[in-house]
């Protein structure tokens, strides 16, 4: 797959009709709304990347969650980049990004949750089974967008259960507008540190639990060890 | 008025390209009046100018077809426009036959050498109707809960690389035509290059899923260029080709609403 192919934002991708023939499995969908503001430049998008890569090999290891778990990247630096439409673990390659420009959050947040509903749509007309999906937000600022809007789209898809949204603030992060955002159950986390590995580690290990979950039993999450100051319930 | 978003593509296969052979698959359309014409054609791989053959025979069906939409009114009986179409079709085929037979003449080729499968689809009146000799299919859908219907299937044979061609002497034993009532309000055409993802094999219905998917990207779809493209990215892509080596064709069209920016007004 080629990362410089940064248009499906344009060009739809039609292949996605054809995947789920090839591998019928149930879903577990997952977006990563990463902030790539000019902010992030330096050790923490290096980290970032690195915890990208941590991501994808932990994934790669449980035969299952490579199969299950569909990985979507969504960046918001400046503009919002889908970087990486929906595609199963063993099809994700992490890509390597770049820190520059604003933070239009409250638009990358509406962004996610359009994918993920046409991504259920799509399940739907496949008859394939999906878990809830979830959308795990990182950032190091405060939007420089209109937030309010998105945020309260979060907090009515959170009710129905349209999809769960994470938030994880790291250094700098405006926690309290992150508080505001995030639905009032699942209060936003702070990152120690730049533990960028720690954190995806633990997130693979989450959807790889999530991915094998079975009619009527639902996992617990295990809980974050080493790369949260005070984790709340998830 | 009826106005209708078209998109079609034709691209060379891995083995083509392997082999140094050029696409062999040809495709195009028009609209008249309230007419839609939709052809594409698959040139034989064995054939030593089936590209030749491909081309002349899609522009011989829709010229044909053109000629004889432009001032057809509805007969009175329903029915009569039914055989009207049916009919038209045919010579259509045939037109684009004698066609290619005038060419291995003035080109000092066999027939055989031009050898091409040719589809032809035409919406018309409140009927939709299609004409196939070879392999590929049409399928359609006419909105409402009736899905996704075969209205042409691929040519089986007892062995599956036996083909049948329109150059064959007795191309009308395998002439498949179909009308049905009703408007389609999404058409697609494809060559065999295309068939392993469209039709499932065990049943030989079309993938639903598949073609929801594409009807609703063109109706989603406003720009010409970036329908192209995509449909582009489709036949090139990795899916496809971990299936098949051969050229792919798909054409697609889909009736405007209002809902549709694209459509010409």
């Amino acid at each position: 797959m080629d990362y410089n192919q940064t248009d499906y934002n344009v060009i739809p991708n039609l292949e996605d009709t054809l995947e789920f023939e090839d591998n019928p499995d149930q879903r577990t969908p997952c977006v990563l709304l990463l902030d790539t503001s000019y902010s992030m430049a330096g050790e923490p998008i290096l980290e970032l990347n690195q915890g990208l890569k941590i991501f994808k090999q932990t994934l790669m290891e449980d035969s299952l969650a490579r199969r299950r778990v569909e990985v979507s990247v969504l960046t918001f630096g400046g503009q919002v980049d889908l970087v990486q439409d929906f595609v199963t673990a063993d099809q994700f390659n992490p890509p390597t990004l770049h820190a520059s420009g604003g933070t239009p959050m409250g638009e990358a947040i509406d962004r996610a949750l359009d994918r993920v509903a046409m991504r259920k749509t799509l399940y739907a007309q496949a008859g394939i089974p999906k878990t809830l999906p979830w959308v795990f937000l990182i950032t190091d600022g405060a939007p420089t967008d209109d937030w309010q809007r998105a945020a309260e789209r979060v907090h009515r898809n959170s009710e129905a259960r349209e999809m769960a949204l994470f938030a994880v603030g790291v250094q700098g992060a405006d926690m309290h507008t992150l508080g505001q955002i995030a639905a009032p159950n699942r209060p936003p986390v702070k990152l120690a540190g730049l533990q960028f590995r720690e954190l995806f580690a633990w997130l693979s290990q989450s959807l790889r639990q999530v991915s094998r979950s079975t009619a009527g039993v639902q996992v617990a999450l295990p809980p974050p060890k080493d790369w949260a100051e005070g984790w709340g319930q998830v | 008025m009826m106005n209708w978003l078209c998109t079609g593509v034709s691209v060379q296969g891995h083995g083509h390209v392997r082999q140094g052979m050029p696409c062999q698959d040809a495709q195009g359309w028009a609209q008249v009046n309230d007419t839609l014409i939709l052809a594409c054609a698959d040139g034989a791989g064995s054939a030593a100018h089936a590209e030749w053959g491909s081309t002349l025979a899609v522009d011989k069906v829709v010229a044909h077809m053109i000629s004889h939409a432009v001032g057809w009114r509805m007969a009175k009986d329903p029915e009569d426009h039914q055989a009207y179409l049916l009919g038209t079709l045919k010579g259509a085929f045939q037109s684009a036959r004698d066609a290619l037979t005038t060419l291995a003449a003035r080109e000092q080729v066999a027939l055989r050498d031009l050898a091409t499968t040719l589809l032809l689809a035409v919406v018309s009146d409140g009927y939709t109707a299609a004409a196939q000799v070879g392999d590929g299919a049409i399928v359609c859908s006419v909105g409402g809960h009736e899905g996704i219907k075969a209205l042409t299937t691929p040519f089986q044979g007892q062995y599956i690389n036996e083909a049948v061609f329109i150059t064959q002497e007795n191309y009308t034993d395998y002439l498949q035509l179909q009308a049905i009532e009703g408007s389609a309000r999404h058409l697609a055409l494809f060559s065999d290059g295309f068939e392993p993802v469209a039709i499932k094999y065990a049943t030989g219905e079309p993938n639903p899923v598949l073609f929801e998917g594409l009807f609703q990207f063109m109706n989603d779809t406003s720009s010409q260029e970036v329908r192209t493209e995509a449909v582009t990215r489709l036949l090139t892509g990795k899916r496809i080709a971990e299936r098949s080596d051969d050229d792919k064709t798909l054409v697609l069209a889909t009736r405007c609403n209002e809902f549709n920016e694209g459509c010409p007004s």
